[in-house]
């Protein structure tokens, strides 16, 4: 397998036992940077020498038998909203054009102490909301790779990193991981820093993972979980060790949501999830229809009225001295924030709280609950996609997980989305990985 | 015309015309779908039957 086919937990592998340079890890990345990025354009910046120099660093204390941590030597890239010491961050925007962060993000942090390699930033829409980055999806470059994590999901998809950083708040790092045929975590809300993350939602801002296998995800889970005193919405919930969690596999118990996502998706999406559901239940998984409960209804209405009233807040300022270099979908949905009244903002705080209240039983039923990751494939043209089955899970700050579960007829990748109980992932990473047993790996899109 | 059609008419005719105070009449025209959005969502959560004793949901619950 060549270096950049290389997976997580493959290439800290390879490089633990001296299988593998880190340093001829970065350089085949870089190499197919170069061969591919015109095209894809996933990465807004490339740190080549801070990369190769850290590759040294690493391959040095290789050599001396020093390891940092589990993830030592592996490179990983981090959407342009993540803080990083010395590297411009942008944020998809003018309103931030130059802006060089003097710290890393919490989450950036937490991978180089584990031993990770920052390879770049990749591209996002503005500001992680709607006006699109210039990222094509590799399965098809007319498609796009989905948003408003698009260069994480597109970089990952096209082997040029085996890990990045995502963010979701509505819809953000679940659907792009999905278009572009990955594994991609939303955490249970407060499961991983947001410090040193550009905000979009007070409540709603997750950090989000996307890699290549639930295997992966679950190591880089395990090295970026945690409380963090410098972030008011971090939970002080203890990690446990979701690598181990992933060998636990059995067949779980599967409640499947039809009501809302398979009557909401396209019929061949429907199908190929259906078809994905007959080969878990004919592998051994206890599958039975779930009911979402009232609150549903307006998760999606209550999700979209917090999170414009929060990035209102968020970039009041800075929009008062700035508004012209923001782009068109922001700044209306900056407008709109300022509008809404601050009764119906509280109402929707606590539909969330009646939404959890009412989600409990039916996750208490099951190991997890499974529709469709998204409506349709990968859309024609710029616009970033719907996001509509990732809302209640983004409101809720239930964690959610998509695993490629096959192709569309015109070749793109389709995934089921799994959600548990709050700070289950264990259990979610164990189904998930079990699934992705059963369904086989996601294959390459052919670049 | 229903009591939603109403409510979020009314919501739409005084979003419309607070975007025009704070924003100006152009801006105001270019938001009229965001506002008809908006509405609808406003009306949605005006209407859901939230219980009583709920309180809201800022951060995430302690963990089991």
């Amino acid at each position: 397998m060549s270096a950049q086919e290389l997976g997580v937990v493959d290439a800290a592998r390879a490089i633990r036992r001296r299988e593998l340079s880190p340093v001829d890890l970065v350089d085949a990345l870089l190499a197919r940077i170069d061969a591919l990025d015109a095209r894809v354009q996933a990465w807004a910046l490339v740190d080549r020498e801070g990369a190769r120099a850290a590759a040294r660093q690493a391959a040095d204390e290789v050599t001396r038998g020093t390891l940092r941590g589990p993830l030592h030597g592996v490179p990983f890239g981090a959407k342009d909203i993540f803080y990083s010491a010395g590297l411009r961050t942008e944020g998809g925007s003018k309103v931030m054009a130059g802006f060089v962060p003097s710290y890393d993000a919490a989450a950036v942090a937490r991978l180089k102490a584990a031993g990770a390699i920052l390879l770049g930033k990749t591209h996002t829409t503005e500001f992680a909301t709607y006006d699109p980055a210039p990222t094509r999806n590799p399965w098809n470059l007319a498609c796009t790779p989905g948003g408003s994590s698009s260069g994480s999901a597109a970089a990952v998809a096209a082997r040029t990193v085996p890990l990045a950083l995502g963010s979701q708040t509505i819809g953000s790092n679940v659907r792009p991981a999905s278009y572009c045929g990955l594994v991609g975590l939303k955490p249970t809300f407060g499961r991983i820093s947001t410090r040193g993350v550009m905000p979009l939602s007070y409540t709603q801002d997750h950090v989000g993972l996307m890699a290549r296998s639930v295997e992966d995800i679950a190591l880089a889970l395990s090295a970026t979980a945690g409380h963090d005193p410098g972030d008011p919405s971090s939970s002080r919930a203890l990690v446990p060790d979701y690598l181990d969690a992933v060998t636990r596999r059995r067949a779980p118990r599967i409640g499947l949501l039809r009501e809302f996502f398979f009557d909401g998706a396209a019929a061949e999406v429907a199908r190929v999830t259906s078809g994905a559901v007959d080969r878990l239940a004919a592998a051994g998984a206890v599958i039975e229809e779930a009911k979402l409960p009232p609150s549903f209804a307006v998760a999606y209405p209550a999700a979209y009225l917090i999170s414009r009233s929060d990035t209102a807040s968020i970039h009041a300022e800075r929009f008062a001295q700035k508004a012209d270099l923001y782009r068109p979908a922001i700044r209306a949905g900056i407008e709109m924030g300022m509008l809404i009244p601050g009764e119906l903002y509280v109402r929707s705080l606590r539909i969330r709280h009646q939404f959890r209240r009412e989600m409990a039983p039916l996750l208490d039923r099951f190991d997890v609950l499974l529709t469709p990751t998204t409506p349709t494939p990968a859309p024609e043209g710029m616009p970033t996609g719907d996001p509509r089955f990732q809302v209640p899970w983004s409101l809720s700050g239930l964690p959610s997980i998509t695993v490629p579960c096959g192709l569309s007829a015109s070749g793109l990748p389709l995934g089921i989305q799994l959600v548990s109980g709050m700070f289950s992932e264990p259990s979610l990473l164990a189904a998930a990985a079990w699934c992705e047993d059963v369904i086989g790996r996601g294959p390459a899109p052919k670049l | 015309m229903t009591d939603a059609d109403r409510r979020r008419a009314e919501y739409a005719k005084g979003l419309a015309a607070e975007a025009e105070r704070r924003f100006g009449a152009a801006r105001a025209e270019a938001l009229r779908q965001n506002i008809a959005d908006i509405a609808g969502w406003m009306t949605d959560v005006a209407a859901f039957p939230v219980d009583a004793e709920e309180p809201p949901a800022f951060y995430a619950e302690p963990a089991p």
